[in-house]
Protein backbone atom coordinates (compact mmCIF):
# COMPACT_ATOMS: atom_id res chain seq x y z
CA UNK A 1 0.00 0.00 0.00
CA UNK A 2 3.01 2.28 0.78
CA UNK A 3 4.81 1.89 -2.40
CA UNK A 4 1.28 2.65 -4.33
CA UNK A 5 1.16 5.89 -2.62
CA UNK A 6 4.86 6.64 -3.29
CA UNK A 7 3.64 6.75 -7.06
CA UNK A 8 1.07 8.70 -7.25
CA UNK A 9 1.63 11.65 -8.91
CA UNK A 10 0.82 14.96 -7.67
CA UNK A 11 -0.70 18.22 -8.94
CA UNK A 12 -0.96 21.40 -7.34
CA UNK A 13 -4.45 23.69 -7.69
CA UNK A 14 -3.96 27.06 -7.22
CA UNK A 15 -7.22 29.61 -6.60
CA UNK A 16 -7.11 33.26 -7.58
CA UNK A 17 -6.96 33.92 -4.16
CA UNK A 18 -3.61 32.67 -3.54
CA UNK A 19 -3.95 29.27 -2.11
CA UNK A 20 -2.23 26.25 -3.25
CA UNK A 21 -3.73 22.85 -3.04
CA UNK A 22 -1.53 19.59 -3.99
CA UNK A 23 -3.74 16.92 -4.62
CA UNK A 24 -3.66 13.53 -6.51
CA UNK A 25 -3.45 13.52 -10.81
CA UNK A 26 -6.55 10.61 -10.72
CA UNK A 27 -8.73 13.08 -8.06
CA UNK A 28 -8.04 16.23 -9.94
CA UNK A 29 -8.64 14.44 -13.36
CA UNK A 30 -12.19 13.95 -11.93
CA UNK A 31 -12.77 17.55 -14.08
CA UNK A 32 -12.71 17.11 -17.46
CA UNK A 33 -11.34 20.40 -17.93
CA UNK A 34 -8.64 19.37 -15.73
CA UNK A 35 -8.19 16.31 -17.38
CA UNK A 36 -7.97 17.61 -20.94
CA UNK A 37 -5.39 20.44 -19.67
CA UNK A 38 -2.92 17.82 -18.55
CA UNK A 39 -3.89 15.04 -21.07
CA UNK A 40 -3.18 18.02 -24.16
CA UNK A 41 0.07 18.63 -21.35
CA UNK A 42 -0.86 21.96 -21.28
CA UNK A 43 -0.77 21.96 -17.44
CA UNK A 44 2.22 22.59 -15.17
CA UNK A 45 2.88 21.30 -11.69
CA UNK A 46 0.64 23.72 -11.02
CA UNK A 47 -2.92 24.85 -12.63
CA UNK A 48 -4.30 28.12 -11.71
CA UNK A 49 -8.01 27.75 -11.73
CA UNK A 50 -9.62 31.41 -12.48
CA UNK A 51 -12.70 32.46 -10.56
CA UNK A 52 -13.37 30.14 -8.14
CA UNK A 53 -12.19 30.99 -4.64
CA UNK A 54 -10.42 28.81 -2.14
CA UNK A 55 -13.21 28.00 -0.03
CA UNK A 56 -15.31 26.57 -3.12
CA UNK A 57 -11.90 25.21 -4.89
CA UNK A 58 -11.32 23.30 -1.60
CA UNK A 59 -15.15 21.94 -1.34
CA UNK A 60 -14.97 20.92 -5.02
CA UNK A 61 -11.49 19.25 -4.00
CA UNK A 62 -13.30 17.18 -1.23
CA UNK A 63 -16.40 16.20 -3.60
CA UNK A 64 -13.74 14.72 -6.08
CA UNK A 65 -11.58 13.50 -3.23
CA UNK A 66 -15.07 11.31 -2.75
CA UNK A 67 -16.07 10.33 -5.64
CA UNK A 68 -12.85 8.89 -7.32
CA UNK A 69 -13.41 5.66 -8.32
CA UNK A 70 -9.83 3.99 -7.32
CA UNK A 71 -8.14 2.82 -4.11
CA UNK A 72 -6.96 6.23 -3.84
CA UNK A 73 -8.56 7.59 -0.87
CA UNK A 74 -7.15 7.09 2.50
CA UNK A 75 -8.57 3.78 4.26
CA UNK A 76 -8.53 2.00 0.73
CA UNK A 77 -7.76 -1.18 2.35
CA UNK A 78 -11.52 -0.79 4.04
CA UNK A 79 -13.26 0.25 0.39
CA UNK A 80 -11.84 -2.87 -1.20
CA UNK A 81 -13.91 -5.19 0.49
CA UNK A 82 -17.39 -3.40 0.30
CA UNK A 83 -19.90 -3.91 -2.05
CA UNK A 84 -20.77 -1.86 -4.62
CA UNK A 85 -24.17 -1.28 -3.92
CA UNK A 86 -23.30 -0.36 -0.49
CA UNK A 87 -20.37 1.93 -1.57
CA UNK A 88 -22.90 3.85 -3.82
CA UNK A 89 -25.24 3.68 -0.79
CA UNK A 90 -22.63 5.72 1.09
CA UNK A 91 -21.55 7.82 -1.37
CA UNK A 92 -25.33 9.28 -1.87
CA UNK A 93 -25.42 9.82 2.12
CA UNK A 94 -22.63 11.63 1.71
CA UNK A 95 -23.68 14.06 -1.09
CA UNK A 96 -27.00 14.65 0.64
CA UNK A 97 -24.25 16.27 3.22
CA UNK A 98 -22.50 17.58 1.26
CA UNK A 99 -24.99 20.04 -0.61
CA UNK A 100 -26.36 21.00 3.01
CA UNK A 101 -25.15 24.58 2.28
CA UNK A 102 -26.91 28.21 1.68
CA UNK A 103 -27.71 29.30 -1.65
CA UNK A 104 -25.13 31.34 -2.35
CA UNK A 105 -22.82 28.77 -1.66
CA UNK A 106 -24.50 26.35 -4.17
CA UNK A 107 -24.66 28.72 -6.86
CA UNK A 108 -20.63 29.04 -6.36
CA UNK A 109 -20.90 25.41 -6.42
CA UNK A 110 -22.69 25.32 -9.82
CA UNK A 111 -20.68 27.33 -11.62
CA UNK A 112 -17.44 25.78 -10.06
CA UNK A 113 -18.74 22.42 -11.73
CA UNK A 114 -19.58 24.00 -15.40
CA UNK A 115 -16.45 25.67 -15.35
CA UNK A 116 -14.63 22.56 -14.19
CA UNK A 117 -16.84 20.15 -16.13
CA UNK A 118 -17.87 17.82 -13.30
CA UNK A 119 -21.02 16.25 -14.24
CA UNK A 120 -21.78 14.32 -11.07
CA UNK A 121 -21.26 17.79 -9.08
CA UNK A 122 -23.52 19.97 -11.54
CA UNK A 123 -26.15 17.25 -11.07
CA UNK A 124 -25.92 17.48 -7.68
CA UNK A 125 -26.00 20.90 -7.20
CA UNK A 126 -28.71 21.72 -10.06
CA UNK A 127 -31.07 19.39 -8.46
CA UNK A 128 -32.56 21.54 -5.44
CA UNK A 129 -33.20 24.27 -8.04
CA UNK A 130 -34.83 21.78 -10.58
CA UNK A 131 -36.70 20.43 -7.29
CA UNK A 132 -37.84 23.62 -6.32
CA UNK A 133 -39.26 24.54 -9.88
CA UNK A 134 -40.69 21.69 -10.34
CA UNK A 135 -42.30 21.31 -7.05
CA UNK A 136 -43.58 24.98 -6.51
CA UNK A 137 -45.98 27.60 -7.49
CA UNK A 138 -44.33 31.07 -9.09
CA UNK A 139 -44.76 33.36 -6.26
CA UNK A 140 -42.51 30.42 -4.12
CA UNK A 141 -40.01 29.75 -6.90
CA UNK A 142 -39.30 33.34 -7.05
CA UNK A 143 -39.16 33.48 -3.32
CA UNK A 144 -36.83 30.29 -3.48
CA UNK A 145 -34.68 32.03 -6.08
CA UNK A 146 -34.46 35.35 -4.98
CA UNK A 147 -35.44 36.39 -8.52
CA UNK A 148 -37.45 39.40 -9.20
CA UNK A 149 -40.87 39.53 -11.04
CA UNK A 150 -40.10 41.94 -14.34
CA UNK A 151 -43.14 41.48 -15.82
CA UNK A 152 -45.76 43.62 -16.25
CA UNK A 153 -49.02 42.24 -14.84
CA UNK A 154 -50.37 41.92 -18.37
CA UNK A 155 -47.51 40.13 -19.89
CA UNK A 156 -47.81 37.60 -16.81
CA UNK A 157 -51.27 37.48 -17.59
CA UNK A 158 -51.03 36.50 -21.14
CA UNK A 159 -47.77 33.70 -20.39
CA UNK A 160 -50.17 32.64 -17.26
CA UNK A 161 -53.04 32.38 -20.34
CA UNK A 162 -51.13 30.63 -23.06
CA UNK A 163 -50.01 28.34 -20.63
CA UNK A 164 -52.49 27.41 -18.17
CA UNK A 165 -52.56 23.74 -18.58
CA UNK A 166 -48.50 24.03 -17.04
CA UNK A 167 -50.14 25.94 -13.92
CA UNK A 168 -52.84 22.99 -12.88
CA UNK B 1 -29.57 39.04 18.92
CA UNK B 2 -30.81 40.05 15.58
CA UNK B 3 -29.84 37.05 13.09
CA UNK B 4 -27.81 38.45 10.60
CA UNK B 5 -29.55 38.74 7.09
CA UNK B 6 -27.96 37.09 4.81
CA UNK B 7 -27.42 38.22 1.38
CA UNK B 8 -28.23 35.46 -1.32
CA UNK B 9 -27.16 36.02 -4.94
CA UNK B 10 -30.22 35.71 -6.86
CA UNK B 11 -30.25 32.86 -9.47
CA UNK B 12 -31.00 35.42 -12.66
CA UNK B 13 -27.44 36.82 -11.86
CA UNK B 14 -26.07 33.09 -12.83
CA UNK B 15 -24.79 33.35 -16.20
CA UNK B 16 -27.11 32.39 -18.63
CA UNK B 17 -25.21 28.95 -20.16
CA UNK B 18 -25.55 28.16 -16.14
CA UNK B 19 -28.95 28.38 -16.30
CA UNK B 20 -29.56 26.49 -19.60
CA UNK B 21 -27.68 23.37 -17.78
CA UNK B 22 -30.23 23.68 -14.79
CA UNK B 23 -33.27 24.34 -17.43
CA UNK B 24 -32.20 21.58 -19.81
CA UNK B 25 -32.28 19.13 -16.13
CA UNK B 26 -35.89 20.14 -15.69
CA UNK B 27 -37.96 16.86 -15.55
CA UNK B 28 -41.67 17.57 -17.77
CA UNK B 29 -42.63 20.20 -20.33
CA UNK B 30 -44.54 21.88 -17.56
CA UNK B 31 -41.82 22.72 -15.61
CA UNK B 32 -40.50 24.66 -18.46
CA UNK B 33 -43.61 26.51 -18.96
CA UNK B 34 -43.75 27.39 -15.08
CA UNK B 35 -40.36 28.43 -15.26
CA UNK B 36 -40.80 30.82 -18.36
CA UNK B 37 -43.25 32.42 -16.38
CA UNK B 38 -41.05 33.50 -13.49
CA UNK B 39 -39.29 36.61 -15.34
CA UNK B 40 -38.33 38.17 -18.56
CA UNK B 41 -34.74 36.53 -18.44
CA UNK B 42 -35.97 32.99 -17.74
CA UNK B 43 -38.17 33.34 -20.68
CA UNK B 44 -35.87 34.49 -23.14
CA UNK B 45 -33.76 31.32 -22.30
CA UNK B 46 -36.08 29.24 -22.23
CA UNK B 47 -37.87 30.29 -25.60
CA UNK B 48 -34.68 30.25 -27.55
CA UNK B 49 -34.84 27.91 -30.50
CA UNK B 50 -31.45 26.06 -29.48
CA UNK B 51 -32.88 25.46 -26.23
CA UNK B 52 -35.38 24.49 -26.84
CA UNK B 53 -34.42 22.04 -29.51
CA UNK B 54 -31.82 20.59 -27.11
CA UNK B 55 -34.50 20.37 -24.37
CA UNK B 56 -36.61 17.80 -27.00
CA UNK B 57 -33.87 15.97 -27.42
CA UNK B 58 -33.20 15.04 -23.88
CA UNK B 59 -37.06 14.41 -23.12
CA UNK B 60 -39.49 11.56 -24.93
CA UNK B 61 -42.54 13.72 -25.94
CA UNK B 62 -45.66 13.31 -23.86
CA UNK B 63 -48.60 10.83 -25.13
CA UNK B 64 -51.45 12.99 -25.15
CA UNK B 65 -54.45 11.18 -26.57
CA UNK B 66 -55.76 8.90 -29.22
CA UNK B 67 -56.43 9.53 -32.83
CA UNK B 68 -59.15 7.09 -34.51
CA UNK B 69 -61.92 7.52 -36.88
CA UNK B 70 -64.57 9.13 -34.50
CA UNK B 71 -61.34 11.94 -34.13
CA UNK B 72 -59.26 13.33 -31.42
CA UNK B 73 -59.80 11.81 -28.17
CA UNK B 74 -57.67 13.89 -25.57
CA UNK B 75 -55.91 12.09 -22.16
CA UNK B 76 -58.44 12.36 -19.06
CA UNK B 77 -57.51 12.35 -15.47
CA UNK B 78 -55.95 10.84 -13.57
CA UNK B 79 -53.96 10.56 -16.68
CA UNK B 80 -50.76 13.15 -16.15
CA UNK B 81 -50.43 14.80 -19.38
CA UNK B 82 -54.49 15.24 -19.22
CA UNK B 83 -54.00 19.37 -19.22
CA UNK B 84 -51.72 19.62 -21.64
CA UNK B 85 -53.87 17.56 -23.48
CA UNK B 86 -56.68 19.43 -23.37
CA UNK B 87 -54.96 22.61 -23.81
CA UNK B 88 -53.67 20.81 -27.46
CA UNK B 89 -57.41 19.60 -28.12
CA UNK B 90 -58.18 23.41 -27.94
CA UNK B 91 -55.09 24.55 -29.95
CA UNK B 92 -55.37 21.68 -32.59
CA UNK B 93 -57.44 21.09 -35.73
CA UNK B 94 -57.86 17.26 -36.21
CA UNK B 95 -60.99 18.05 -38.12
CA UNK B 96 -57.93 18.48 -40.70
CA UNK B 97 -60.31 21.87 -42.03
CA UNK B 98 -56.88 23.59 -42.93
CA UNK B 99 -56.74 21.07 -46.08
CA UNK B 100 -57.50 22.79 -49.36
CA UNK B 101 -59.99 19.93 -50.17
CA UNK B 102 -62.80 19.30 -48.28
CA UNK B 103 -62.88 15.54 -50.05
CA UNK B 104 -62.63 12.66 -47.04
CA UNK B 105 -59.91 11.06 -45.58
CA UNK B 106 -58.91 8.45 -43.33
CA UNK B 107 -56.02 8.37 -41.06
CA UNK B 108 -53.25 6.43 -41.66
CA UNK B 109 -50.61 6.96 -39.14
CA UNK B 110 -49.37 9.10 -36.37
CA UNK B 111 -46.39 10.03 -35.36
CA UNK B 112 -44.03 12.95 -33.84
CA UNK B 113 -47.12 15.17 -33.82
CA UNK B 114 -47.57 14.52 -37.53
CA UNK B 115 -50.75 12.72 -39.18
CA UNK B 116 -50.91 10.21 -42.54
CA UNK B 117 -53.92 11.15 -44.46
CA UNK B 118 -55.02 9.32 -47.51
CA UNK B 119 -58.10 10.23 -49.60
CA UNK B 120 -61.08 8.55 -49.85
CA UNK B 121 -61.39 6.92 -53.13
CA UNK B 122 -64.91 7.17 -54.74
CA UNK B 123 -65.11 3.65 -56.28
CA UNK B 124 -69.10 4.88 -57.86
CA UNK B 125 -66.79 7.08 -60.16
CA UNK B 126 -64.39 4.56 -61.27
CA UNK B 127 -61.51 5.02 -58.71
CA UNK B 128 -59.34 2.49 -57.80
CA UNK B 129 -55.75 3.42 -57.56
CA UNK B 130 -53.51 1.49 -55.07
CA UNK B 131 -51.75 4.57 -54.34
CA UNK B 132 -54.15 7.11 -53.81
CA UNK B 133 -52.81 10.96 -53.33
CA UNK B 134 -51.74 11.49 -49.34
CA UNK B 135 -51.13 14.28 -47.13
CA UNK B 136 -49.00 14.77 -44.50
CA UNK B 137 -50.09 17.12 -41.75
CA UNK B 138 -49.40 19.01 -38.62
CA UNK B 139 -52.66 19.38 -37.12
CA UNK B 140 -51.65 21.85 -33.76
CA UNK B 141 -49.57 24.29 -36.54
CA UNK B 142 -52.48 23.61 -39.32
CA UNK B 143 -49.69 22.95 -42.03
CA UNK B 144 -49.25 20.11 -44.47
CA UNK B 145 -47.67 18.65 -47.10
CA UNK B 146 -49.03 17.24 -50.04
CA UNK B 147 -47.43 14.12 -50.93
CA UNK B 148 -45.96 13.50 -54.76
CA UNK B 149 -47.86 10.41 -56.41
CA UNK B 150 -46.12 7.04 -56.56
CA UNK B 151 -44.53 7.37 -59.82
CA UNK B 152 -45.86 5.55 -62.52
CA UNK B 153 -42.34 3.22 -63.10
CA UNK B 154 -42.64 2.58 -59.48
CA UNK B 155 -46.24 1.59 -59.68
CA UNK B 156 -45.58 -0.13 -63.05
CA UNK B 157 -43.84 -3.01 -60.65
CA UNK B 158 -46.51 -4.03 -58.93
CA UNK B 159 -48.92 -3.44 -61.25
CA UNK B 160 -48.66 -5.87 -63.99
CA UNK B 161 -50.56 -6.03 -66.84
CA UNK B 162 -50.96 -9.57 -67.30
CA UNK B 163 -52.02 -10.11 -63.55
CA UNK B 164 -56.08 -10.13 -63.26
CA UNK B 165 -54.94 -10.00 -59.28
CA UNK B 166 -55.18 -6.11 -58.64
CA UNK B 167 -52.66 -6.07 -55.61
CA UNK B 168 -53.20 -5.09 -53.05
CA UNK B 169 -51.27 -1.74 -50.78
CA UNK B 170 -50.72 -1.49 -47.17
CA UNK B 171 -51.24 1.27 -45.07
CA UNK B 172 -48.81 3.99 -45.05
CA UNK B 173 -46.66 4.48 -42.30
CA UNK B 174 -43.76 6.85 -40.76
CA UNK B 175 -40.34 6.00 -40.36
CA UNK B 176 -37.77 8.01 -38.35
CA UNK B 177 -35.97 10.31 -41.07
CA UNK B 178 -31.82 9.22 -41.99
CA UNK B 179 -29.55 10.73 -39.29
CA UNK B 180 -28.55 13.63 -42.65
CA UNK B 181 -31.88 14.10 -42.91
CA UNK B 182 -33.26 14.90 -39.39
CA UNK B 183 -29.37 16.75 -38.98
CA UNK B 184 -30.37 19.24 -42.06
CA UNK B 185 -34.52 20.11 -41.03
CA UNK B 186 -34.20 19.21 -37.41
CA UNK B 187 -38.35 19.37 -36.82
CA UNK B 188 -39.85 18.72 -40.07
CA UNK B 189 -38.09 15.68 -41.53
CA UNK B 190 -39.84 12.74 -41.99
CA UNK B 191 -39.90 9.60 -43.97
CA UNK B 192 -42.84 7.25 -45.57
CA UNK B 193 -43.01 3.91 -46.03
CA UNK B 194 -45.68 2.58 -48.33
CA UNK B 195 -45.71 -1.20 -49.68
CA UNK B 196 -47.19 -3.08 -51.72
CA UNK B 197 -47.97 -6.87 -53.50
CA UNK B 198 -49.25 -8.02 -56.11
CA UNK B 199 -49.35 -12.18 -56.49
CA UNK B 200 -45.76 -12.87 -57.55
CA UNK B 201 -44.32 -9.09 -56.67
CA UNK B 202 -43.89 -7.11 -53.62
CA UNK B 203 -42.76 -3.59 -53.51
CA UNK B 204 -41.33 -1.05 -50.76
CA UNK B 205 -41.39 2.86 -51.40
CA UNK B 206 -40.44 5.81 -49.43
CA UNK B 207 -41.25 9.27 -49.68
CA UNK B 208 -38.52 11.96 -48.08
CA UNK B 209 -39.30 15.29 -46.95
CA UNK B 210 -36.15 16.06 -48.00
CA UNK B 211 -36.33 15.05 -51.43
CA UNK B 212 -39.58 15.61 -52.11
CA UNK B 213 -39.39 11.95 -53.64
CA UNK B 214 -40.54 8.47 -53.47
CA UNK B 215 -37.64 6.30 -54.27
CA UNK B 216 -36.35 2.46 -52.78
CA UNK B 217 -34.50 3.85 -50.08
CA UNK B 218 -35.02 2.46 -46.17
CA UNK B 219 -33.01 1.65 -43.05
CA UNK B 220 -35.55 0.14 -39.99
CA UNK B 221 -37.61 -2.92 -40.25
CA UNK B 222 -41.35 -3.75 -41.53
CA UNK B 223 -43.51 -5.91 -40.69
CA UNK B 224 -46.98 -7.67 -41.97
CA UNK B 225 -48.78 -10.71 -42.25
CA UNK B 226 -48.81 -12.27 -45.14
CA UNK B 227 -52.67 -11.92 -47.26
CA UNK B 228 -52.04 -15.24 -48.91
CA UNK B 229 -51.95 -17.27 -45.69
CA UNK B 230 -52.00 -15.68 -42.49
CA UNK B 231 -49.76 -18.27 -41.47
CA UNK B 232 -46.10 -16.43 -42.08
CA UNK B 233 -44.72 -13.22 -41.01
CA UNK B 234 -42.67 -11.16 -43.69
CA UNK B 235 -40.32 -9.44 -42.08
CA UNK B 236 -38.13 -6.87 -44.39
CA UNK B 237 -35.01 -5.83 -42.86
CA UNK B 238 -34.64 -2.41 -44.39
CA UNK B 239 -31.06 -2.23 -43.83
CA UNK B 240 -30.48 -4.88 -46.27
CA UNK B 241 -33.33 -4.97 -48.39
CA UNK B 242 -33.93 -8.69 -47.66
CA UNK B 243 -37.17 -10.54 -47.22
CA UNK B 244 -37.49 -13.14 -45.46
CA UNK B 245 -40.38 -15.37 -43.54
CA UNK B 246 -40.80 -15.80 -40.53
CA UNK B 247 -43.49 -18.29 -39.14
CA UNK B 248 -45.95 -17.45 -36.78
CA UNK B 249 -46.72 -18.86 -33.63
CA UNK B 250 -49.15 -22.13 -34.07
CA UNK B 251 -52.65 -20.80 -34.93
CA UNK B 252 -54.53 -18.71 -37.28
CA UNK B 253 -53.68 -14.73 -37.26
CA UNK B 254 -54.80 -12.49 -39.38
CA UNK B 255 -53.56 -8.45 -39.34
CA UNK B 256 -56.77 -7.34 -37.46
CA UNK B 257 -55.90 -9.90 -34.52
CA UNK B 258 -52.68 -8.93 -33.44
CA UNK B 259 -50.27 -6.48 -33.47
CA UNK B 260 -46.46 -6.18 -34.19
CA UNK B 261 -44.56 -3.70 -32.45
CA UNK B 262 -40.62 -3.39 -31.86
CA UNK B 263 -39.89 -3.85 -28.41
CA UNK B 264 -36.72 -2.68 -28.24
CA UNK B 265 -33.13 -4.00 -28.35
CA UNK B 266 -33.91 -5.42 -31.60
CA UNK B 267 -36.79 -7.41 -30.56
CA UNK B 268 -39.94 -8.43 -32.07
CA UNK B 269 -43.34 -8.09 -30.40
CA UNK B 270 -46.28 -9.62 -31.06
CA UNK B 271 -49.69 -9.25 -29.10
CA UNK B 272 -53.07 -10.71 -29.11
CA UNK B 273 -55.87 -10.61 -26.54
CA UNK B 274 -57.70 -13.91 -25.29
CA UNK B 275 -61.17 -13.83 -24.16
CA UNK B 276 -62.74 -16.38 -25.13
CA UNK B 277 -61.91 -18.50 -22.39
CA UNK B 278 -63.78 -20.20 -19.96
CA UNK B 279 -63.50 -17.83 -17.15
CA UNK B 280 -64.70 -13.69 -17.76
CA UNK B 281 -61.32 -12.81 -17.17
CA UNK B 282 -58.80 -11.58 -19.96
CA UNK B 283 -55.36 -12.31 -21.20
CA UNK B 284 -53.25 -10.55 -23.29
CA UNK B 285 -50.61 -13.01 -25.05
CA UNK B 286 -47.83 -11.61 -26.08
CA UNK B 287 -44.40 -12.89 -27.50
CA UNK B 288 -41.17 -11.76 -28.09
CA UNK B 289 -38.29 -12.78 -30.13
CA UNK B 290 -35.34 -11.59 -31.54
CA UNK B 291 -35.60 -9.94 -35.38
CA UNK B 292 -33.29 -13.21 -36.85
CA UNK B 293 -35.76 -14.77 -38.75
CA UNK B 294 -34.81 -17.57 -36.57
CA UNK B 295 -37.48 -21.10 -36.75
CA UNK B 296 -41.00 -20.23 -34.71
CA UNK B 297 -39.20 -22.32 -31.85
CA UNK B 298 -38.05 -19.02 -30.76
CA UNK B 299 -41.53 -17.71 -29.98
CA UNK B 300 -42.46 -18.05 -26.59
CA UNK B 301 -46.02 -17.50 -25.66
CA UNK B 302 -46.45 -15.89 -22.25
CA UNK B 303 -49.74 -14.69 -20.80
CA UNK B 304 -50.37 -11.80 -18.55
CA UNK B 305 -54.00 -11.28 -16.75
CA UNK B 306 -55.97 -7.88 -17.69
CA UNK B 307 -58.43 -8.68 -15.37
CA UNK B 308 -62.31 -9.63 -15.86
CA UNK B 309 -65.11 -7.55 -16.54
CA UNK B 310 -64.09 -5.86 -19.47
CA UNK B 311 -64.00 -6.73 -23.38
CA UNK B 312 -60.76 -6.13 -24.95
CA UNK B 313 -59.58 -5.59 -28.31
CA UNK B 314 -56.21 -4.40 -29.63
CA UNK B 315 -56.56 -1.20 -31.20
CA UNK B 316 -53.16 -0.75 -33.07
CA UNK B 317 -49.24 -0.63 -32.01
CA UNK B 318 -47.30 2.39 -32.08
CA UNK B 319 -43.69 2.45 -31.42
CA UNK B 320 -43.35 1.34 -27.98
CA UNK B 321 -47.00 1.27 -27.11
CA UNK B 322 -49.79 -0.77 -27.98
CA UNK B 323 -53.27 0.70 -27.64
CA UNK B 324 -56.00 -1.20 -25.56
CA UNK B 325 -59.47 -0.36 -26.34
CA UNK B 326 -62.02 -1.73 -23.77
CA UNK B 327 -65.46 -2.02 -22.84
CA UNK B 328 -67.29 -3.28 -19.78
CA UNK B 329 -68.44 -6.73 -20.63
CA UNK B 330 -72.18 -6.26 -19.17
CA UNK B 331 -72.27 -3.06 -21.51
CA UNK B 332 -70.70 -5.02 -24.76
CA UNK B 333 -74.49 -6.17 -25.84
CA UNK B 334 -76.46 -3.55 -24.85
CA UNK B 335 -78.62 -0.94 -26.39
CA UNK B 336 -77.53 2.29 -25.03
CA UNK B 337 -74.32 3.57 -26.54
CA UNK B 338 -71.11 1.94 -24.12
CA UNK B 339 -68.32 4.12 -23.06
CA UNK B 340 -65.18 2.53 -24.66
CA UNK B 341 -62.21 3.53 -22.84
CA UNK B 342 -58.69 3.66 -24.44
CA UNK B 343 -55.32 2.21 -22.55
CA UNK B 344 -52.00 2.10 -23.47
CA UNK B 345 -49.44 -0.84 -22.47
CA UNK B 346 -45.78 0.22 -22.72
CA UNK B 347 -44.40 -2.72 -24.22
CA UNK B 348 -41.14 -2.60 -22.69
CA UNK B 349 -42.28 -2.52 -19.29
CA UNK B 350 -45.84 -4.61 -19.82
CA UNK B 351 -47.63 -1.25 -17.67
CA UNK B 352 -51.20 -0.52 -18.64
CA UNK B 353 -52.39 2.93 -18.08
CA UNK B 354 -55.67 4.86 -18.77
CA UNK B 355 -55.72 7.47 -21.28
CA UNK B 356 -59.10 8.26 -21.73
CA UNK B 357 -62.93 7.59 -21.88
CA UNK B 358 -65.62 8.19 -24.86
CA UNK B 359 -68.43 7.30 -25.37
CA UNK B 360 -70.13 4.96 -28.39
CA UNK B 361 -66.25 4.45 -30.09
CA UNK B 362 -65.46 2.70 -32.82
CA UNK B 363 -64.93 -0.21 -31.47
CA UNK B 364 -62.37 -2.15 -33.32
CA UNK B 365 -61.47 0.40 -35.63
CA UNK B 366 -57.73 1.31 -35.85
CA UNK B 367 -56.70 3.96 -33.19
CA UNK B 368 -53.48 6.02 -33.02
CA UNK B 369 -51.02 7.65 -30.03
CA UNK B 370 -51.18 10.70 -30.37
CA UNK B 371 -47.53 11.71 -29.17
CA UNK B 372 -45.64 15.72 -29.34
CA UNK B 373 -44.99 18.65 -26.92
CA UNK B 374 -47.63 20.46 -25.42
CA UNK B 375 -48.76 23.99 -26.98
CA UNK B 376 -47.16 26.59 -27.02
CA UNK B 377 -43.97 26.69 -25.71
CA UNK B 378 -42.18 23.59 -26.89
CA UNK B 379 -44.32 22.23 -29.94
CA UNK B 380 -42.08 23.73 -33.15
CA UNK B 381 -43.87 23.09 -36.44
CA UNK B 382 -43.13 19.40 -37.86
CA UNK B 383 -43.69 20.04 -41.73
Amino acid sequence: MATREAGKKMIMLKSPDGMEFEVEEAVAMESQTIRKMIEDDCADTAILIPNINSKILSRVIEYCNKHVPTTGATGAAASDTVAPAALAEDLKIWDAEFIKVNRATRFDLIQAASYLNIKGLLDLTSQTTIDTISDNSLEEIRSFLSTKNDYLPEEEQTIRRENQWAFQ
Amino acid sequence: MATPKRIYSPLSEIPAHLLEQIFLRLPDPEDLARTSAVCVTFRRLVTDGSFLRRFRRLHPPQVLGILDLGGFHPAQPPHPSAPAARALALAADFSFSFLPSRRRRAVQDVRDGRVILVRKQNMMAGELSMFPDLVVCDPLHRRYVLLPRVPDDLVASVERQDDEFLGWSCEPSFIPPSDEEAALAEETAFRVIWSACCKTNMAVFVFSSSTGQWRHLVDGCVYWVSPMNNTDLLVLDTRTMEFSVADLPPGEWSQQDIAIVDAGEGRLGMFCVDDENASDKSYLCYTIRQNKGESSGEWQMEKISLGSGYRYCIGGGTEKYLILQRIEAQKYLSLTPPIMEFCKLNVRTMQVERICAESCGFSGSKAFIYTNFPPSLLSLPTV
